[in-house]
């Protein structure tokens, strides 16, 4: 898709990156905010003001980043020469294997659409911030020399330099091609030169740049580069169609059924997480890592190690079912209750998201020196580092052997910008890898087919979906006082069934036991024996076991046969028995117990620690407030999310729409010719002539001045508002349009 | 979806759906490298073990067999790092081989160099190995050959002892199958010990484990130690051998507190073996008597920790163990495996279910309340009486004396804990009473009249119902339990308690106080007996009595 021009100046070329810009279609203004996806924000009030954005410098930078490694390639072969260029000065600057005409055109038309470059193929002019961005030496050379060596003087001149000289050549040969010696500028001739370095500068094989620089003529690398083979450009340069990965088959059925077993041990562990959070106290460090005291309580709960451990409870904080702050305690969120509701592959498929588009590394958490949500796993460009990887591997057909290398090399070919340092990608990729494991995007080391859907952003299908077992709702009690789900049961009977009975093992199904303890607990909750029994019954697809009935029964019995007040506590005990048990007892002397009337005791200690000691010593006490009535269990706390839900970014296609009928709203207005805002500050600077610039400000609110006395820096203008004598300096990211004053 | 009977759980269980169609092959199939926890009525529950992933593979399975079943018969997905992990562990067993070499004796060979350098490495094997001969090989030294395999056990590189046995000192036995023949699973447990060399052959009770040990002993034809559990046990294993082998009683002796013969075939008793004066075991002298060519551990699951000390220095002899149960209540599982050996012979399901392992006995816990008077002085008692307090209430000889005459004509045994306590029952229920102090003659003619027939009620200690040879009642009244192993109580309970011919259901009190200790003790047992698949009920005392 190259930049179409239908403009209203259509008839003739562009004759500005403005220009351009206005020239695009609908078509062609969405391909480029596709491609620079930060140009849609903030939304450009119109095309000029979305021109303008589209060449500063952290823009560009961004644009050249997403490039991938032959597009970056010819960007770099048209930084070499001067603007205005054609695509057949590129072609042998870019000779190689598998380079045609057709490649070199496909990506200079990928570079227009991203409006790195504009002008016809004979014409191509490349925006001013790519050459600043790309740096004085693209392609590791030096600018055309203004008296060349003539071509056939050169390797006779290398030859005569001798072989230390071509030493100097070569550490220059691939760039930079400037290098450092003392007095570089004194005139040597032939006969005085003495070193190497002389040699060279008396031949004009190198020459001054400063007092204390030298550098290789362009004409002089180029030689030597076409002498070794390989590029002119590079030493390897990159091929124009990516590397194709090939990988053996595995049997797809088998994989997904298996990656599924993966996705449910994921759901299930992540569950485990937040289950421990809620009922344990695990805190966060002043640096916002997890201790590793409670790491490791995690990871005996997951029988895991530490790094599958951490995982876990990073992905169960990507996906905000948990929450913490620095210094304080994690906390479920109410996130976590919706999440638990719904069906697994609702649930899996969060899960997935929240990994996809987690800005850190979850397994750097777990490396040395890493601990879970500690701030040393996080990375701004881990999102776009995993997709990268998530991509390249789903070129892949499902059921492929990964093997980490060619996927390596592919990432690298596709966003070189993301493979720097290549350590880290390669680490990257291993990581990704290893995690994907873990969540059921690959199994047994191939991948599954969650793992292309992913990939595409497609919901699960049916079939996959359908390897996720439904919920139950119904339990096997045995006589041996168990409750088995044989299935994953529906979260709402699962509360239900951890505050009656104790889990004892988890996975496909679950296992429950019945104790006087854990029915104590319900009771406790506020649940009655006549509401046990009946949620029993209907829960349980065999009879209640008679065992089952008369613990119940029997707890229900002996429950609150002790009623401790809080008026400074008085003790009510209905059996004599108990009542002298309890006076007997060798701890009760802590709670100074007076016996005030056969059966109501009172004590010096505060109800609390009645309560305690009773349960510490065997008896069941129930609490009860100042109206006698009791006191039940608080229910479970939940943090409310505090984190701010990322906005929804427009499609390109409705800032497309809105950038156009904005324009189109103005278009009565004759816009002066802009030729890039920069190209205007930096001749208002020259020119000392007053500009009205148009920017953001810190607070977001947009501003525009008639400014005078314009000086640039890198990345800043600085100028004087003629009306207030005040002193301005505006970032360039910040400026939204500039326009020549009246 | 596939609807298979089993559910696989992260902590390494599986759970069993009994009444799936697929249910008995998938019990089949996992009964290789799964150990049954629990089988209560609905669902059972196996464990995945190192051990028993490394029995599995001593008994010639390899990990995808196990793992093709567990994908075979799994309801849901499985974890993949749950199938890897299977599949690595079982991969462990036989890296390391301890052979026999012919010039530097006794060796253990690698066929991984990486294994053998790591178990090198590591401080534990100090001492149990000499010089590394090549790469691959190393020196053992013969009296550490135990020892050794415990220690590579602990490391997780459970070595597979190929070294072989001496024979021992010849001695003729045979069996002898007149009117009788070995049936056709214990000929295959026996067949399949010889060919292992030594390991653990496990049979539920009554299923005929001793006639394995005799079917074993022809095989070997050498001389043989029996360690059983007690003396009974002891005159139980005499018996059977007269009756099914060529062995005479002069060939047999007993070590045991009352006699120290020591025969071509001696059986003795874990308790003399392992009893200390002045620090040492004097009793050890046995296991250097003679030239055992067989050594025979029943009970494995209940074998004392100094006879696996006394048995790591034994491993060039044949070990054969015989049990119910790998399972065992200090963990120990692993000693058993290095040191007698691994599982050779599991017996078949189906004959589990025949022989009662199934709810052969309807439990029922009879709930007392205590009278005011007697809750009073529980409430005040020291912690370390209130059991017995509990357990002898006098409120329980009352209904006790209930349930006798609610089962009046049947053959009802009341079993208790506390002398005192029986002495009072036997005298209110005017019924002979077996204790400590009885004397064999005594108790052999009771428990003579008591199957005959002649009378239809005893009153027995603990102690006495040890004895393997204590009659089959119909109907138990446990007044007073121990808190000892549940599961050597549950086993007692089996023995007693065999389902009948005419497939009358035999019945087992416990007579419980409530809101005690000894409710809480009764809990256990419930636990355990619901897990060996008994029905159970908990009934007031008032309701039990009045009750059908």
């Amino acid at each position: 898709m190259g930049v179409t021009r239908t403009g209203s100046s259509a008839s003739a070329t562009p004759r500005s990156l403005g220009e351009a810009v206005r020239g695009l279609d609908r078509d062609g203004l969405v391909a480029l905010l596709r491609a620079r996806p930060d140009l849609s924000y903030p939304l450009p009030r119109d095309l000029t003001e979305l021109a303008t954005q589209a060449a500063t410098s952290p823009s560009v930078r961004r644009a050249v980043d997403r490039l991938d490694a032959w597009q970056r390639h010819v960007l770099e072969a048209l930084a070499c020469g001067d603007d205005p260029c054609t695509l057949d000065d590129l072609l042998p600057l870019l000779a190689g294997p598998g380079v045609t005409r057709a490649a070199v055109a496909a990506a200079v038309d990928a570079l227009r659409t991203r409006a790195l470059l504009w002008g016809p193929d004979d014409g191509l002019r490349l925006v001013r911030a790519v050459r600043e961005h790309l740096g004085a030496y693209p392609g590791g050379l030096a600018p055309p020399s203004s008296r060349p060596l003539p071509e056939a003087e050169i390797a006779a001149e290398i030859e005569a330099a001798g072989v230390e000289a071509a030493a100097v050549l070569r550490r220059l040969q691939w760039g930079p091609p400037t290098g450092a010696v003392r007095d570089a500028e004194r005139a040597v001739s032939v006969a005085q030169a003495r070193t190497p370095v002389e040699r060279l500068l008396a031949r004009r094989l190198l020459r001054p740049q400063g007092p204390d620089t030298v550098v290789l003529p362009r004409e002089v690398a180029l030689h030597l580069r076409a002498r070794d083979g390989g590029g002119l450009l590079a030493e390897h340069p990159p091929a124009p169609t990516p590397p194709v990965l090939s990988a053996e088959q595995r049997d797809v059925a088998r994989t997904d059924r298996a990656a599924t077993g993966a996705a449910l041990a994921a759901l299930h562990d992540v569950d485990v997480v937040v289950q421990a959070v809620a009922e344990q106290t695990l805190s966060l460090l002043r640096d916002g890592r997890l201790a590793t005291r409670d790491l490791t309580t995690v990871a005996r709960l997951l029988a895991a190690e530490a790094d599958y451990a951490t995982f876990a409870i990073e992905l169960a904080a990507a996906a905000d079912l948990i929450e913490g702050r620095p210094g304080l305690r994690l906390q479920a969120t109410t996130v976590y209750d919706r999440w638990a509701a719904a069906d697994a592959p609702t649930r899996w498929r969060r899960l997935a998201d929240a990994w996809l588009g987690a800005d850190r590394y979850f397994l750097a958490a777990a490396a040395d020196g890493g601990r879970p949500l500690g701030p040393e796993a996080g990375s701004s460009r881990a999102r776009e580092t995993r997709a990268l990887v998530l991509d390249c591997v789903a070129t892949l057909p499902p059921g492929s052997l990964v093997d980490v290398d060619p996927v390596v090399e592919l990432a690298r070919w596709r966003r070189p910008a993301l493979a720097r340092p290549e350590r880290l990608l390669r680490q990257v990729v291993e990581w990704t890898w290893r995690e994907a494991e873990w969540l059921g995007l690959s199994a047994l080391g191939a991948t599954s087919t969650h793992w292309s859907l992913l990939a595409r952003r497609q919901p699960l299908t049916d079939a996959l979906a359908g390897l996720f077992p439904d919920p139950i709702r119904e339990i096997v009690i045995q006589s041996d006082l168990t409750a088995v789900a044989p299935g994953p049961l529906a979260h709402d009977v699962a509360t239900d069934l951890r505050l009656m009975a104790d889990e004892e093992s988890r996975g496909g199904g679950a296992v429950y036991r019945f104790g006087p303890t854990s029915i104590r607990r319900a009771f406790d909750a506020g649940w009655a024996a006549q509401q046990l029994h009946a949620w029993l019954a209907e829960h349980s697809v065999t009879p209640v076991p008679q065992p089952l009935s008369y613990l119940v029964d029997d707890v229900a019995r002996q429950h609150g046969s002790i009623r401790v007040g809080p008026a400074e506590a008085v003790l009510r005990i209905e059996d004599p028995a108990q009542q002298a048990s309890l006076l007997g007892h060798p701890e009760a002397g802590a709670l100074r117990l007076r016996v005030l009337a056969p059966g109501v005791l009172a004590s010096g200690a505060p109800p609390e620690e009645v309560v305690r000691l009773l349960q510490r010593i065997g008896l069941t006490p129930i609490a009860e407030d100042d109206d006698g009535r009791v006191l039940s269990a608080r229910p479970p706390e939940r943090a409310v999310l505090r984190r701010e839900q990322a906005p929804r970014l427009p499609e390109p296609e409705e800032v497309a729409d809105a950038v156009l009928a904005a324009d189109a709203r103005r278009g009565s207005v004759p816009e002066p010719d802009t030729a890039g805002a920069l190209e205007l500050l930096t001749d208002a600077a020259r020119a000392g002539r007053p500009v009205r610039i148009g920017w953001v400000d810190p607070d977001g609110d947009r501003t525009e001045r008639v400014l005078d006395g314009l000086s640039l820096s890198p990345g800043l203008v600085r100028a004087t508002d003629p009306a207030t004598d005040e002193t301005v300096s505006i970032p360039l990211a910040r400026i939204s349009v500039v326009r020549p004053t009246d | 979806m596939n609807a298979g009977p089993l559910v696989v759980q992260s902590d390494r269980s599986l759970l069993l759906e009994v009444d799936h169609p697929d249910a008995p092959a998938c019990r089949i199939a996992i009964a290789p490298f799964a150990e049954l926890e629990r089988a209560p009525e609905h669902i059972h529950t196996y464990r995945l073990t190192p051990l028993g992933l490394w029995n599995a593979r001593a008994a010639g399975h390899d990990a995808e067999q196990v793992v093709d079943v567990l994908l075979t018969y799994s309801r849901y997905p499985v974890p993949p790092s749950l199938l890897v992990d299977v599949a690595d562990t079982m991969d462990r067993y036989g890296r390391l081989r301890i052979e026999k070499h012919p010039t530097h004796g006794l060796v253990l060979v690698s066929t991984d160099r990486a294994v053998l350098t790591e178990v090198l490495k590591s401080a534990r094997v100090k001492g149990l190995l000499g010089n590394r001969i090549d790469d691959d090989t190393v020196v053992v030294h013969p009296s550490e050959r135990g020892h050794l395999k415990q220690v590579l056990l602990k490391l997780g590189w459970p070595a597979e002892d190929l070294a072989g046995y001496v024979d021992g000192e010849a001695h003729a036995i045979d069996l002898t199958e007149d009117g009788w023949s070995l049936r056709p699973y214990q000929k295959e447990a026996a067949e399949s010990f010889w060919h292992g060399g030594s390991g653990v052959v496990v049979l539920p009770c009554g299923a005929g484990k001793t006639i394995v040990g005799a079917a074993a002993m022809a095989a070997a034809r050498a001389t043989t130690l029996i360690l059983v559990t007690n003396t009974v046990s002891a005159r139980q294993w005499r018996d059977e051998l007269i009756k099914r082998t060529t062995l005479t009683a002069d060939e047999i002796g007993e070590y045991s507190g009352a006699k120290k013969e020591i025969r071509p075939v001696t059986i003795a008793t874990y308790q003399v073996i392992t009893t200390k004066r002045g620090g040492v075991h004097p009793h050890l002298e046995l296991f250097d008597a003679r030239d055992w060519g067989l050594i025979l551990y029943d009970e494995v699951h209940l074998l004392p920790a100094p006879v696996f000390r006394m048995t790591a220095d034994l491993q060039a002899r044949r070990r054969l163990g015989l049990t119910a149960t790998l399972v065992r209540e200090d963990g120990r599982e692993g000693d058993v495996f290095s040191l007698i050996g691994p599982k050779r012979y599991d017996a078949p399901w189906k004959d589990i279910e025949q022989q009662g392992y199934i709810a052969p006995a309807d439990c029922v816990e009879v709930r007392v309340t205590l009278t005011d008077h007697e809750r009073m002085t529980y409430a005040v008692a020291e912690e370390d009486v209130k059991y017995r307090l509990a357990a002898t209430a006098d409120t329980k000889t009352d209904v006790v004396v209930d349930l006798v005459a609610k089962h009046r004509g049947v053959p009802t045994l009341v079993i208790g804990q506390y002398v005192d306590q029986l002495d009072e029952l036997a005298e209110r229920l005017g019924a002979p009473l077996i204790k400590g102090e009885t004397s064999v003659r005594q108790r052999e003619k009771l428990y003579e009249q008591f199957r005959s027939g002649e009378i239809d009620l005893l009153v027995v200690s603990k102690v006495a119902n040890f004895s393997v040879d204590l009659p089959t009642a119909q109907v138990a009244i446990q007044v007073s339990g121990a808190f000892g192993s549940r599961q050597e109580e549950a086993q007692r309970l089996g023995r007693l308690l065999r389902p009948k011919q005419d497939h009358t259901t035999a019945r087992f009190y416990a007579v419980v106080s409530r809101d005690t200790v000894d409710a809480e003790f009764a809990q256990h047992r419930q636990r355990f007996l619901a897990e060996q698949g008994y029905g159970y009920r908990i009934m007031d005392a008032e309701d039990a009595i009045a009750a059908e």
